[in-house]
């Protein structure tokens, strides 16, 4: 990476000494990037995100800002703005001195301070809102004064901890939209924290999946989707089949996996495995088409479980080789939707759309 | 038609709840400010004086009538053993008087008409205008004078108001002591439990219950109990002068009982959890994102003390100080206890003139004024401090 602005060296963190929240981190941050860490509740996003704010210590490893070690710098000296969840909006002061508040703090002359408001509040579009307190306004408009509380001061860096987490559907993808315009705008690194998949796909530049404390994988959004390094991320990012079974064989990226049931699949494998190893085969929903297709790698006879009609296209879910919720996607005309329950469905697929993957790293 | 329901069924609900708070709240604070205004003793006591009084025109003599009356009703009185407290009132009035009206009332059978000339021999004060006009002015049903008293004002015989005799003239030095105690008893609370209650709040759920028991435990015993063990403490042979005799720090024991010292001391112990408990549950409630948004804003830590915590718990400071300001304005035994005669405070007074010359006027006009000039200190208080607001920062 060219221009990194911050760097995690082998980082890991524990609360009581004994369970590692975070495990041995190595990420580096491009300057200007919008980096989201995605991953379930519990997964240590929201511990990582604080010992680059400052507000927790790393137990062990370093972590850089413009090459200068952060170890031991208070949070007011890093300069990393931030944004939370609840807003964290300081209730006894109206918006505009919300906004003052981090001018001050960092020294910006009188007489600059209140054109810098006026253009934050402009910038988030609520310049007829300044003189309210936070307690007055709705959880949006709380969000984008947050917003821009954080960046009125122009930081290098802003963090995001879930931000839209409390936030409606509609409203969350209005916002998102938004934050992802003003860091195209405003050249921002920002390092964004959400458990919801859509929302990293929707804004980042790259996303790093997180579970149980490591990265499971660290890659641009359609290469998390397209080329999942193991089987976690393949099922967290996106709807996804997987099939549990055995590496038989393998040429180059080629494979052969054996399932349970004894049946094989023909998939390409990236991971450095040997025959012999336990896999997860995973196949897109999409991926996959229904009836008799002989020139497929992969053909199966399944049994109809369910149709749910979703207006634009299909889901059909069957039992196929001992997956009992094996997801096919199909479009609304297709004749396959007017099948009984119960009824048998050819369903088949090639081997560069499925990929043998490592249960987990 | 539904919201009437419930309305009614509310009113129905809290109805019991607002007998007792008339009952025990209002009823005796009524009772109060009517004692201390009241003046049924002249009006009862001497009926038929008061109606002949009632067309005196204040200058010279009133009328034979009055004279008759008066000398016919402490005769009655004296027998009804009624006099007592009449003369207690008038005596009130003017000091002597008493002793007047109890040599008249005995004189029964040595009066006789005309019986004006015979109670101006009996004692010359009866021809006296101001008498006359004492007597005049307390056949009315209210009386300012209880009030003024409180206030080391006094009435003339003929109605003016002027400052009262500089022995008598205690009352207004007293309010501002006792108003001066507490409020440094008062800043000493806040300074004190702001600190412990941080404390407390910032502990593990185990450690702040645990320090929570030491905030509570001397709550939970006697303010008798408590003040008796400062007074032990603080004697001249007591543990402190030894331990200060002992470390070598003075040479002779100080005097701390019986001092203005002592009885900041017991009051601010007794007092401190009064403001430590609600300190501590508004900064339980503060979210600490707060603070980390403060400090990711680049706030060092005494700014985003002084610009977000302190007005973030304001409230609880507001609701702690308010809450000892008005228990230590009342208080009691503690200055009785541990304090000198020039500790004492108001409640003191009070307690004096019920129980000991049992003038309930004065008890009931300083207990109500001390009310009236607590209420104006509060809301003065609430419109110059800043964040002073009893229900919370307005979110
Ligand atoms: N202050 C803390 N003290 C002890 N354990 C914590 C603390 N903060 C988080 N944890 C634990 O660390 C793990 C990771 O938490 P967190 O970083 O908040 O995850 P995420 O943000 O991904 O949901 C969780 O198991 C959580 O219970
Ligand atoms: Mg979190």
């Amino acid at each position: 990476m060219h221009d990194p602005i911050v760097t995690f060296e082998r980082v890991t963190k524990s609360y009581d000494g004994r369970t590692l929240v975070v495990e041995a981190l190595d990420l580096t941050l491009a300057r200007g990037e919008f980096l989201t860490l995605l991953g379930p509740s519990g997964s240590g996003k929201t511990t990582t995100l604080m010992m680059l704010a400052g507000f927790e210590d790393p137990t062990s490893g370093t972590i850089t800002l413009d090459g200068k070690r952060l170890n031991h710098v208070p949070a007011h000296r890093r300069g990393i703005g931030m944004v939370f969840q609840n807003y964290a909006l300081f209730p006894h002061m109206t918006v505009a001195e919300n906004l003052v508040f981090p001018l001050e703090m960092h020294g910006v002359p009188k007489a600059e301070i209140e054109p810098k408001v006026k253009r934050a509040l402009d910038m988030v579009r609520l310049p007829q809102l300044r003189d309210r307190k936070p307690g007055q306004l709705s959880g949006g408009q709380q969000q984008r004064v947050a917003v821009a509380r954080a960046l009125v001061y122009g930081p290098k860096l802003v963090l995001m901890d879930e931000p839209l987490g409390a936030l409606d559907k509609q409203l969350r993808e209005e916002l998102q939209l938004e934050i992802k315009h003003l860091h195209d705008e405003l050249g921002v690194t920002i390092v964004y924290v959400t458990h919801d998949q859509s929302e990293a796909l929707t804004m980042s530049d790259r996303i790093a999946v997180f579970h149980q404390g490591r990265v499971q994988q660290l890659a641009t959004p359609a290469d998390l989707y397209e080329r999942p390094a193991n089987a976690f991320v393949a099922s967290f990012i996106g709807e996804n089949n997987r099939f549990d079974g055995t590496l038989v064989g393998r040429d180059g990226a080629n494979c052969r996996v054996r399932l349970p049931d004894g049946s094989e699949i023909a998939a390409t494998i990236e991971a450095d495995l040997a025959p012999g190893a336990a896999v997860a085969v995973s196949i897109r929903p999409e991926r996959v088409a229904v009836g008799a297709q002989a020139q497929r790698d992969n053909r199966f006879v399944g049994d109809l479980r369910e149709v749910i009609y979703l207006g634009d296209h299909c889901k059909l879910r069957l039992a196929v080789a001992g997956n009992e919720s094996f997801v096919v996607k199909v479009a609304a005309g297709d004749a396959a939707t007017t099948l009984d329950r119960g009824s048998a469905l050819a369903v088949a697929w090639d081997a560069a759309a499925c990929r043998a993957l490592p249960p987990l790293a | 038609m539904a919201i009437s329901r419930n309305n009614l069924l509310a009113a129905a609900l809290i109805a019991p709840l607002f007998a007792v708070v008339v009952a025990s709240f209002i009823v005796p604070l009524a009772v109060t400010l009517w004692t201390a205004i009241g003046n049924p003793e002249v009006r009862e006591t001497l009926p038929r004086t008061t109606a002949a009084l009632r067309g005196w025109n204040g200058e010279g003599l009133p009328s034979e009538a009055a004279f008759a009356a008066v000398a016919a009703e402490l005769a009655q009185a004296h027998e009804a053993q009624a006099i007592g407290q009449l003369s207690r009132r008038l005596n009130f009035e003017e000091a002597g008087l008493r002793a007047l009206l109890l040599k008249t009332a005995r004189a029964k059978d040595r009066l006789s008409a005309p019986y004006r000339d015979a109670l101006v021999a009996l004692d010359p004060r009866w021809g006296e205008t101001s008498l006359w006009q004492i007597l005049a002015r307390n056949t009315a049903a209210l009386t300012p004078l209880y009030l003024l008293r409180s206030l080391d004002l006094s009435l003339t015989p003929d109605g003016k108001i002027v400052a009262a005799p500089a022995d008598e003239a205690i009352f207004l030095a007293l309010f501002a002591r006792t108003f001066v105690i507490s409020f440094w008893v008062t800043i000493l609370c806040v300074l004190i439990g702001y600190p412990v209650a941080y404390t407390l709040s910032t502990l593990s759920t185990r450690w702040a219950n645990i320090g929570m028991a030491l905030v509570l435990v001397p709550f939970w015993t006697s303010i008798l109990v408590r003040t008796t063990a400062w007074f032990i403490l603080l004697q001249r042979e007591g543990p402190v002068n030894a331990l200060l005799l002992g470390l070598g720090v003075v040479d002779a024991p100080i005097t701390m009982i019986f001092t203005r010292f002592a009885v900041y001391i017991a009051m601010v112990h007794v007092l401190l959890p009064f403001v430590v408990l609600p300190l501590y549950s508004v900064m339980k409630g503060i979210n600490p994102a707060y603070l980390r948004a403060a400090a990711s804003l680049g706030a060092p830590p005494w700014k985003r003390f002084i610009r977000v915590y302190l007005p973030l718990t304001m409230p609880g400071v507001a609701a702690g100080g308010l809450m000892v300001f008005m228990l230590a304005v009342g208080f009691y035994i503690t200055p009785v206890l541990v304090g000198g005669p020039e500790d004492q405070m108001v409640s003191y007074f009070i307690a004096f003139f019920t129980n000991q010359t049992i003038n309930w006027g004065m008890a009931a006009a300083l207990a109500c004024l001390l009310l009236a000039m607590t209420a104006i200190l509060v809301v003065v208080a609430r419109l110059i401090v800043p964040g002073f607001r009893l229900g919370g920062v307005s979110a």
